[in-house]
């Protein structure tokens, strides 16, 4: 009870409140910038940060970090680039709402999604943290890699043409091999380049596949990107929308918390795995990837529902799910706050005062999108000879921006034409995207595992967790294919 | 058979996927030698098996598009702007990128942007400088001021500061 007031005392202190107001919007702008999401964003203000308390510094950076995924949920919707792979799921439904003029409604779905999401993942998170950081304990590299390939297993299923999705995918997890390897340091495809000495940097990959190619695409036609040439729907149709499917939006966000407190399973995972589970869920699957509102109700409610089990897990393990958890692990350290089991019980004011923080920034991040979305939306009626260009700049500067380095633009610009390519042969590009992603993490803990192991393959199917995850993988690959054929038994039976 | 039937995008996109593999293989074998292997992992073990899943994807996509034949048109008429923008797109922003550094952001990205207007949408030059202007002048703001993001001066802007 003590903890509880001074932790509502903490909070509404001037200070802490200017923290999050001025966090959570300067979230929103850096998310909606393409190329810059909450890891750019946290390092951009960090010599600032440091200077503050840590109570408000962390108030601050940690509205920051909420916020920038609701900002690239934004230009997710509306030009068809997620600020971060976090939106790559808010992509799929929320772009065709916005060229069937519903730019309105999508970012309505997507801001209530965010406040719900947020919400109950926080509420849950600070009554049940310290239980859920002992069963995410559990996981070993065996456990670590299954749940990355079964990420991967949902986005290449989900795809429209499944064995492009597989191909796609696999592409991704070989562009992740680039650099020099975990295990002894060898260089691999560098060919002496410095750039990509540490790993193809994902920003600049980000940066061409989705804004450098939709500028392209955008600039074969002279319309708009709504098609319709008008905003059809609002802001509160999209919220009304939102509470029809409550049931998918409470389910997505239990996906998206049991996500976020596996360790190194980060926010895309949890949008991609919604998005999948809603569409297998729904009664016209075919319409998901369409224009259908419960896409963007999904993976928004589990992207920011993870956000939190995220940071539990950052917290209480000091192992960060996402880019972004990392750098605001690194800053706690800076201010003093060592994660690690006992954080809950040393720093419970602290931690605590987080927490209470961003339930409020799940608030704030709604009115700020019901106040400004009709703004955001009028994006999509402008002519493309103004969008094209000026996505261009912006998102290669977002690509400069991050290292302050040339070679960033130049592999931007690479991955826009093989972007390009790709949409014109069929493939979609966010598998690619999530296998460079999620590339060092497959890798690594296969090593892992078969050092462990002695090189035997049996660990990977050696604990009751990892049987079941790997179960779930198997039945991903059958699913599309057991439907049709059970149909055709049916058929032939009659 | 007839080559028109090949022209299909499964079959064109899998002989790439096979001889990117095949080049990803050559290369691991290389990382292979150069490397011991311990307990069954080496730097080639992940490459190998990922280059190898993809040629067998990629013959599946191949044997798949022999069966559906033609199904890709060249469509690139000189006459029609739209054949050639997206190329025009892609050569003017590697220029843009290339000169940055040296025309500094200011003049390149004005430059640039007025470019595309007036080409892409036909419009007056002044009009065209106008609406440049404020777009750079915005993207400015919010980089540099806003977000202390340094943009490179350029040569010139250095050279007459006498930097």
């Amino acid at each position: 009870m003590e903890l509880l007031s001074q932790v509502i005392v903490s909070v509404f202190q001037w200070q802490n409140l200017i923290a999050l107001l001025s966090g959570s919007l300067f979230g929103i702008i850096i998310g909606v910038l393409p190329g810059l999401g909450p890891a750019a964003g946290m390092a951009l203000v960090l010599p600032f940060v440091l200077k503050l308390e840590p109570v408000t510094a962390l108030i601050f950076i940690g509205s920051l970090y909420k916020c920038s995924n609701y900002g690239g949920s934004i230009t997710a919707i509306l030009v068809n680039t997620p600020g971060d792979a976090a939106n790559a799921a808010t992509v799929m439904d929320g772009y065709p709402l916005c060229e069937k003029g519903k730019a309105g409604i999508a970012l309505g779905l997507s801001a209530t999604g965010a406040m719900v999401g947020g919400t109950i993942g926080m509420i849950c998170l600070i009554f049940t943290a310290p239980f859920l950081a002992k069963f995410a304990l559990q996981f070993g590299p065996a456990e670590y890699f299954w749940v990355a390939i079964i990420a991967l297993s949902i986005i290449a299923t989900s795809s429209y043409d499944i064995l492009k999705g597989i191909i796609s995918v696999g592409v991704g997890l070989m562009l992740s091999t680039v650099g020099l390897d975990s295990i002894i340091g060898n260089e691999r495809f560098t060919f002496g380049w410095t750039a990509v000495m540490d790993g193809m940097p994902f920003i600049p990959v980000l940066v061409g596949l989705f804004a450098v190619t939709q500028a392209l695409v955008l600039a074969e036609s002279a319309e708009s990107i709504s098609r319709i040439g008008k905003i059809a729907g609002g802001f509160f149709e999209g919220v009304v929308i939102y509470f029809k499917h409550i049931f998918s939006a409470i389910r997505s966000a239990a996906i998206g918390l049991f996500i976020g407190i596996l360790p190194a399973a980060g926010m895309s995972s949890a949008g991609l795995l919604a998005w999948s589970i809603a569409k297998s869920k729904a009664k016209h699957p075919e319409t998901f990837g369409k224009g259908n509102p419960e896409g963007v109700i999904a993976s928004e409610t589990a992207t920011n529902a993870c956000m939190p089990g995220d940071l539990v897990c950052t917290l209480a393990l000091g192992v960060p799910g996402s880019m972004g958890a990392a750098i605001f692990l690194g800053i706690m350290i800076a201010l003093g706050v060592v994660p690690g089991p006992l954080v809950f019980k040393e720093k419970a004011d602290v931690v605590y005062t987080l927490f209470a923080a961003l339930v409020l920034t799940s608030f704030l991040l709604f009115l700020f999108g019901m106040f400004l979305s009709r703004q955001m939306a009028a994006v999509t009626l402008l002519p493309n000879e103004i969008i094209v260009p000026a996505v261009l700049v912006i998102s290669l500067l977002g690509s400069y921006a991050v290292n302050m380095n040339m070679n960033d633009v130049i592999i931007s610009l690479a991955f826009g034409a093989i972007g390009y390519i790709m949409q014109k042969t069929g493939f979609s590009p966010i598998p690619l995207l999530l296998g460079l992603v999620l590339g060092e993490m497959v890798e690594s803990n296969y090593h892992r595992a078969l050092l462990m192991s002695r090189g035997s393959y049996s660990i990977f199917l050696s604990s009751t967790i990892s049987q079941i995850l790997c179960l779930l993988t198997v039945v991903l690959y059958v699913m599309p294919y057991l439907g049709p054929l059970w149909r055709r038994l049916r058929g032939a039976d009659r | 058979m007839r080559f028109g039937k090949l022209l299909n995008k499964d079959i064109v996109a899998g002989v790439v996927l096979i001889l990117f593999s095949c080049w990803v293989l050559q290369e691991a074998r290389n990382f292979a030698a150069a490397a011991q292997r311990f307990r069954g992992v080496s730097p080639a073990l992940f490459p190998t098996m990922l280059a190898a899943g993809i040629i067998l994807l990629a013959s599946l996509m191949i044997l798949r598009g022999l069966r559906k034949g033609r199904d890709w048109r060249f469509t690139f008429d000189i006459r029609q702007k739209n054949s050639y923008l997206a190329i025009g797109l892609v050569a003017g922003t590697a220029l843009y990128a290339l000169v940055l550094e040296f025309l500094g952001f200011l003049t390149a990205t004005t430059l640039y942007t007025l470019t595309f207007i007036v080409w892409m949408k036909g419009a007056k030059p002044l009009k065209a400088l106008i609406i440049s202007g404020v777009a750079v002048g915005a993207i400015y703001f919010v980089f540099h001021t806003l977000m202390f993001v340094p943009f490179p001066a350029g040569e010139i802007l250095s050279f007459v500061l006498g930097e």
